[in-house]
């Protein structure tokens, strides 16, 4: 098939799916050549750090690709399409990051990494401190957050195939059989089929291409990746704007909008003798009120059975538009196509903050249906702009990056281009989302599909299907950049501090063969936590970056920065931390009966595991054993050591 | 700069390191201030202004509590980069690396 007929005889899905084949095709090709780099080099050495050479491009696009995760192209579009303007706010500390992030620790972990030839940041903090304590410790920390933070990119990366390829006729047929397959088995049949099916190809993919490739491969896909998210961003950028027609007027529509409704509703039909069946996400007209037109969409599947004219205890969205909102009815009405079936008796509950209130999605602190006090108060939105900062350069998987590096000239300019990068990220994806809200409204309904449906809908209009497949492919690259580097890096330390640590005669056939079943182990074990997955992504990154951060932020940076750091001491510190972090999540969990951080005073729990980690190292260390002399002169100076 | 060939003197770097430490926080304490101080008024007082006042079709206080000091921090960022931050001598690798 040639370019022309491509374009031309295909759907959206069938695009989707030959551009989606397309890049798999890349990326395995990219994993097979960096495992040809793999000969004759340090095993380790190159398969977790490529060797401690990366360039200017390389290091600040897997830098780049790894931060910009599923989070920023699944979970982040979620929450400003049901939140609105205030994300701005939520993600303000990204306006200083990569300076912060990246500046904060880069050098001086790049040069302790070079001196005491650590892979990994356990590595690093048990020779810096000289004590096997810490960097067991840091092990288990970092195994245990980053955990929580793939299984989110699990999620993800499934939640985009399902949008990707649903059109497409094969993998329907897949899907009807696996759901015939696993329909009886229980726990794996209560999920979706859809789901599970691409739960499981997306997991082999991202294994095999890490397992095979090694850092170097996660560093060229992410190359890739990087420039697809960003082509991605721009190409929605213009779409979202030529087709809301003039932002003025999408933002003054925004204005007027009011959060939608959770209710129930009695569907009528008039007698028939036939059945019927409504799909989920089916829009019904509303007699109109005074200043509103309000509609009802199905927030699950409906059948009527031979003769049955009414259907009881329905879910729906109420969402009631203000008959100012041209755009935003036009876009509702459009989608209307059952016009003999009535809603009564509907019974629906409004967000506890932002309820029939216009001006919500364009004022701080964003509406909310579980809080009075709204989506981000002000305390909250202090502790974002100091959470996204430090709990960036808190990261082992951008750490891991930080020691890789070749000089400082490198580190300047990747700071420089990673600034420009993330600026031409998050504030169009905010200027996108909230035209989302104006062109396709009432995806509230399942909130973290809302940027694959907005590329198939954006696209479509435009009448160029085909490009839905790439505008995909961003948040899809977005996962898989980070899937492969959480792999890695877990999988880095099961092998470096734990394997060959007890095992320190290994030859270096056999620490192959453990790094790929680690590996593989780990990516399987994800897949298996992920079969039924919680509602909302962006709480799980959150728990997870959170609790990353609470452990390592202080220890790290106190490690490099503070000669007279203990071992104790910074145990003290990742554990409290750590635990601060997990504790407050299980408050939160106990008083909201769902995975949830509690607030005290408002702040975030980061806020508060952060102080407690550095209270605790402060005093631990004034009462503890000093590090050894030799060890502060290695990496302080002899000025220094005094 | 310094001349990134010659022998790493780890104690300086070490001093160099810490003063772009604190001068990185210092950005990141000016941008805070700008960023929280003015959307405390201006973005968290909108909702009760009536019509959504807009700049260049956005509301008003996202250009200048969030567009504007982004530009500006870029811009420090920029000037960070090329003039602030010192080249060091890189570490050699052990041997057994």
């Amino acid at each position: 098939m040639t370019v022309t007929e491509f374009i031309l005889a295909s759907s959206a899905g069938n695009a989707a799916l030959i551009s989606f084949a397309l890049y798999m095709v890349v990326v395995f090709v990219l994993a097979g050549l960096a495992n040809r780099e793999q000969s004759g080099k340090s095993f380790l050495n190159e398969y977790f750090l490529g060797s401690r050479n990366l360039g200017m491009w390389a290091f600040a696009f897997t830098y780049a690709a790894t931060s910009a995760s599923g989070g920023s192209f699944m979970g982040f579009p979620s929450l400003i399409y049901t939140h609105g303007w205030v994300m701005a706010l939520w993600i303000g500390g990204y306006i200083i990051v990569p300076l912060v992030a990246i500046g904060l620790i880069a050098k001086r972990l790049n040069q302790v990494a070079r001196k005491s030839g650590s892979i990994t940041v356990p590595e690093l903090l048990r020779k810096r401190l000289g004590s096997d304590t810490v960097g067991t410790v840091a092990t288990v920390l970092l195994v245990f957050f980053q955990f929580f933070f793939l299984l989110a990119q699990f999620k993800a990366g499934a939640k985009i195939m399902t949008t990707l390829l649903g059109d497409v006729a094969v993998y329907q047929s897949a899907v009807a059989l696996v759901d015939q397959f696993t329909a009886p088995i229980p726990w794996v049949g209560a999920a979706e089929a859809d789901y599970l099916l691409c739960l499981l190809v997306f997991a082999v993919s991202v294994v095999a291409y890490t397992a095979w490739g090694g850092f170097r491969a996660v560093v060229w896909t992410d190359m890739m990746q990087g420039v697809i998210m960003g082509l991605g961003v721009v190409i929605l950028l213009g779409l979202a704007l030529t087709q809301v027609g003039d932002l003025g007027k999408a933002t003054e529509e925004l204005s007027r909008q009011v959060p939608p409704r959770d209710g129930n509703a009695t569907l009528i039909r008039a007698e028939s003798a036939e059945p019927k069946t409504l799909a989920k996400g089916v829009w019904l007209e509303l007699p109109a009120e005074e200043k509103r037109q309000p509609f009802i969409r199905l927030t699950q599947p409906v059948t009527f059975q031979a003769g049955q004219s009414a259907v009881t205890n329905v879910s729906v969205l109420e969402v009631r538009t203000s008959l100012q909102n041209e755009r935003e009815l036009k876009a509702i009405r459009a989608q209307i196509t059952e016009s003999d079936i009535n809603a009564t008796a509907l019974s629906v509950k409004g967000y506890d903050y932002g309820d029939d209130k216009p001006g919500v999605y364009v004022s701080a602190p964003g509406p909310k249906a579980g809080s009075a006090t709204g989506f981000l108060p002000i305390m909250l939105a202090i502790s974002f702009f100091c959470f996204w900062p430090f709990a960036g350069a808190a990261q082992p998987s951008y750490m891991a990056r930080q020691m890789a590096f070749k000089d400082i000239p490198t580190l300047r300019h990747s700071i420089i281009f990673v600034a420009l990068y993330f600026s031409l990220i998050y504030f169009p994806l905010i200027i996108i989302f909230t035209c989302g809200r104006v062109l396709l409204p009432g995806w509230e309904m399942d909130a973290d599909r809302v940027m694959p449906e907005m590329a198939t809908f954006l696209t479509s209009e435009a009448g160029v299907p085909w490009l839905a497949g790439l505008l995909v492919a961003a948040p899809f690259a977005a996962v898989m950049s980070s899937v492969d580097s959480f792999l890695l890096l877990v999988s880095g330390s099961v092998v470096r501090d734990v394997y060959q640590r007890k095992n320190p005669t290994a030859s270096e056939a056999q620490m192959k063969k453990v790094t790929y079943w680690t590996t593989v182990g780990v990516g399987a074990l994800a897949m298996l936590a992920m079969l039924n997955p919680p509602q909302f992504l962006q709480d799980l990154i959150v728990f997870g970056s959170g609790g990353l951060g609470a452990s390592f932020l202080m220890p790290v940076i106190l490690a490099l920065y503070w000669p007279k750091l203990t071992p104790r001491a910074t145990v003290a510190g990742m554990l409290s931390g750590g635990g601060t972090m997990a504790l407050f999540y299980l408050i939160g969990y106990l008083l909201n009966g769902k995975f949830s951080a509690y607030e005290l005073l408002s702040l975030h729990p980061f806020i508060w595991s952060v102080l407690v980690s550095a209270l605790v190292m402060m005093a631990v260390a004034r009462g503890s054993k000093p590090v050894d002399a030799d060890l502060v002169e290695k990496y302080f100076g002899e000025q220094n050591a005094r | 700069m310094k001349d990134a060939s010659s022998k790493p003197d780890i104690g300086a770097s070490y001093r160099q390191s810490k003063r772009e430490l604190f001068v990185m926080i210092g950005a990141w304490v000016v941008t805070g201030l700008w960023v929280l101080g003015y959307n405390s008024q201006a973005a968290y007082g909108a909702e009760t202004e009536g019509p959504v006042k807009m700049l260049f079709g956005l509301p008003r206080w996202t250009v200048i509590g969030w567009l504007l000091p982004l530009l500006l921090a870029n811009a420090f960022t920029i000037w960070f980069c090329l003039r602030f931050m010192q080249d060091e001598p890189m570490e050699e690798l052990p041997e057994d690396e």
